[in-house]
């Protein structure tokens, strides 16, 4: 043989084992990552919420489903996870319900500038939410902030203890500047969607006398039902582990008025030392978000 | 009263005129091809008749009535798309359904049509799946069941085979021409391939340039191409074509020149034929099935550059050296013949390129037939 061979020209068999091999060596850092980074934190943290013990403990006291039973007749942990329902529910309608506005309009509403509307508000998707958090601290502030300016100037009142510092609107608050900086995201998914669907559905349509919302029930909808689900469920799942954005404006106040499962999870164990009740909370936020991946990766084989 | 009447017919798209006036009526039950190269306009012009484009001006009717300004699906047209457009998330039955479901007509009758409209097509046993777990051509099936349900005056098909391998095509011409016979239907079929408007058309429409070239039955535009388009376009392969002037006239016998230092080709014109005046640039038109080795005219020494054995013909290109073909198939200004199977060509051979003077058709400058070919009789 003039040249050696590059590879090794073997058998069927000891092909597919180098395959296999070379299979687990590709995948063994992504592996290792999760594994050092979400499977064993994660085993740990069930472990911990049957135990009670703080951030130095040298023992941890063995407490059974104790830290369980705390949650269930704790308040607080009620309200944050109410206020966590509230953030779900809203932020499906502002950002699903508004990216699926925003994608029909820049698919079918205007004729020219698509690309440039879509680029600015595809832009707060890329940055840092704490960095977002920031930038709207300084815009809601009620003394510096150009809202207050604005809404002054327009003659109206403003509130009194600020736009994050009012319990009964600071949670609309951070409704507010979540939808602003995710809903881009959910714009480009559906629109990814929209442009998807042949333009001959339609016009087959239009001659089968489908056209205008029965052309958007009959074609439009079930065209994007998938993405839809989709975006859902990337919000939903988003709102139960909201955390640095409340963390950063708010921590959690005005007297927990925005307090969700993120944050008082981390009070209870940074500020409270209660390691063994945040990991019980952790936990319960842990199965539910693993419950709806499950139901994302679900649904979404099933397009 | 024709069942389809499409009179000056002009879409504009801003300064680009698609279509420049176009007329043409269509009989109850007639087949109707529409062909053209890409861009002549043909398919504009089927989707103007079934309302998915607005036309700049002229008018459109079908079974006397007006529906120039009509919603598609208030036209009395079903049509079939080249990409079949078939809804994904319906059913076989559904999407063959779905117009008259719009409708809110009854369970019963939808069913009873779907049923009528698998049967005819056979596509019975895939009525319950949906259209990804379907082959090309069973797709293609759907959408002409899904045209069917509806019982439209007017069947519309848009280049419903190009998607098809080429087994397949034969196979459903064959099958489209027993559907029109079975259902004894109005159809306008868009396709840019001649064979499909051939072998299927009652009567071809050849377009070209957003115009009408000719309207005739395939053979009448086989046999009495209107221009040189025509001429060029229906028969494959293409006719030959030669520039020539004319040298010699004399009574109604028109004299050509086919090259330096070569006796005039005397061509005799019929009464009601226009004669060419002296010196003009004409182009004289021959098929390949009409050279030869025989024939009364030396048209020119050839050497074979390309034989292509079809099995029962044989197609032969050959290079005429100093006399070369115009807007030729091979474009390298190479005859084309078409020759028994059995003939003895070979690549490199010396030909002579001969032809009966019956076998030319002269062409003016603008395109206009002056002077038709007698149809060839084989023997």
């Amino acid at each position: 043989m003039p040249f050696p061979p590059t590879s090794k020209p073997a058998g069927r068999r000891p092909a597919m084992k180098a395959g296999a091999v070379s299979a687990t060596a590709m995948m063994a850092p992504a592996l290792i990552l999760v594994g050092v980074f979400i499977l064993i934190p994660a085993i740990v943290a069930v472990i911990g919420s049957f135990f009670d013990f703080s951030m130095t403990s040298a023992n941890w006291t063995y407490v059974g489903g104790a830290n369980y039973r705390r949650a269930a007749t704790d308040p607080l942990f009620w309200l944050a996870i109410s206020n966590n329902i509230f953030i779900v529910v809203g932020s499906v309608i502002s950002q699903v319900g508004g990216g699926a506005i925003l994608a029909a309009i820049l698919d079918r509403g205007i004729r020219r500038g698509g690309v440039f509307y879509r680029t600015i508000i595809f832009m707060p998707v890329v940055i840092s939410s704490i960095a977002v958090a920031f930038v709207w601290m300084l815009i809601l502030d009620p003394n510096v902030g150009p809202l207050n300016a604005v809404v002054k100037a327009l003659g109206l009142p403003t509130p009194k203890l600020g736009w994050l510092g009012d319990p009964s609107i600071s949670l609309w608050m951070l409704l507010l500047i979540a939808a602003w900086q995710n809903v881009g995201f959910q714009m480009m998914l559906i629109l990814a969607g929209l442009q998807a669907i042949p333009k001959e559905h339609y016009e087959a349509a239009s001659l089968d006398g489908a056209r205008g919302l029965k052309a958007f029930w009959y074609i439009t909808l079930p065209g994007i039902r998938n993405v839809l689900v989709l975006a859902t469920l990337i919000t939903v799942i988003g709102g139960f582990k909201v955390f640095d954005l409340v963390f950063v404006t708010t921590g959690g106040g005005p007297a927990n008025a925005t307090q969700v499962l993120g944050t008082y999870t981390y009070t209870q164990a940074f500020s409270f030392g209660n390691m063994g009740y945040a990991n019980a909370m952790a936990v319960v936020l842990l199965v539910t978000a693993a419950l709806l991946g499950w139901l994302q990766v679900r649904l979404s084989r099933r397009g | 009263m024709p069942h389809l009447e499409v009179r000056d017919v002009v879409k504009r798209y801003g300064k680009v005129t698609v279509l420049s006036g176009v007329s043409f009526s269509a009989e109850k039950g007639e087949f109707v091809v529409m062909v053209g190269p890409s861009g002549c306009g043909k398919s504009t012009l089927l989707r103007s008749i079934a309302g998915l484009e607005e036309i700049s001006s002229g008018s459109v009717s079908i079974a006397g009535r007006d529906i120039t300004t009509a919603e598609p699906s208030d036209r009395g047209v079903a049509m079939v798309f080249q990409n079949y457009a078939l809804y994904p998330h319906m059913t076989v039955a559904q999407n063959m359904g779905f117009a008259l479901k719009v409708a809110r007509r009854p369970k019963a009758e939808i069913e009873t049509a779907v049923t009528r409209a698998a049967e005819i097509l056979r596509i019975t046993d895939h009525l319950g799946k949906y259209p990804k777990a379907l082959s090309g051509g069973q797709k293609q099936r759907v959408a002409i069941g899904r045209a069917i349900t509806r019982a439209p005056e007017v069947f519309l098909f848009d280049e419903p085979l190009s998607n098809l391998d080429a087994a397949l095509r034969s196979q459903m011409r064959i099958e489209l021409s027993r559907l029109h016979r079975e259902l004894g239907a109005t159809m306008l079929y868009v396709t840019h391939d001649q064979t499909e408007a051939m072998t299927m058309a009652d009567r071809i429409i050849v377009m070209n340039g957003g115009n009408i070239e000719q309207i005739g039955s395939p053979l009448d535009l086989y046999n009495r191409p209107a221009t040189r388009f025509v001429a060029g376009f229906i028969g494959s392969p293409r006719m030959n074509f030669i520039t020539a002037h004319v040298a010699r006239l004399a009574g109604r016998s028109v004299g050509f020149t086919l090259g330096e230092g070569r006796p005039p080709l005397d061509l005799e014109f019929a009464p009601g034929e226009t004669l060419p005046r002296l010196g003009d640039a004409v182009t004289l038109g021959i098929r390949p099935e009409a050279l030869g080795d025989e024939g009364e005219v030396h048209i020119a020494d050839a050497d074979v550059t390309v034989v292509e054995a079809l099995g029962r013909e044989t197609l032969v290109y050959s290079d005429a050296h100093t006399l070369r073909t115009t807007d030729s198939e091979s474009l390298d200004g190479y005859f084309a013949q078409l020759v028994p199977s059995q003939s003895d060509k070979r690549l490199g051979q010396h030909i002579e390129l001969r032809a009966n003077r019956s076998a030319f058709v002269v062409f003016a400058a603008d395109g206009a037939t002056l002077h038709d070919a007698s149809p060839i009789h084989h023997k």
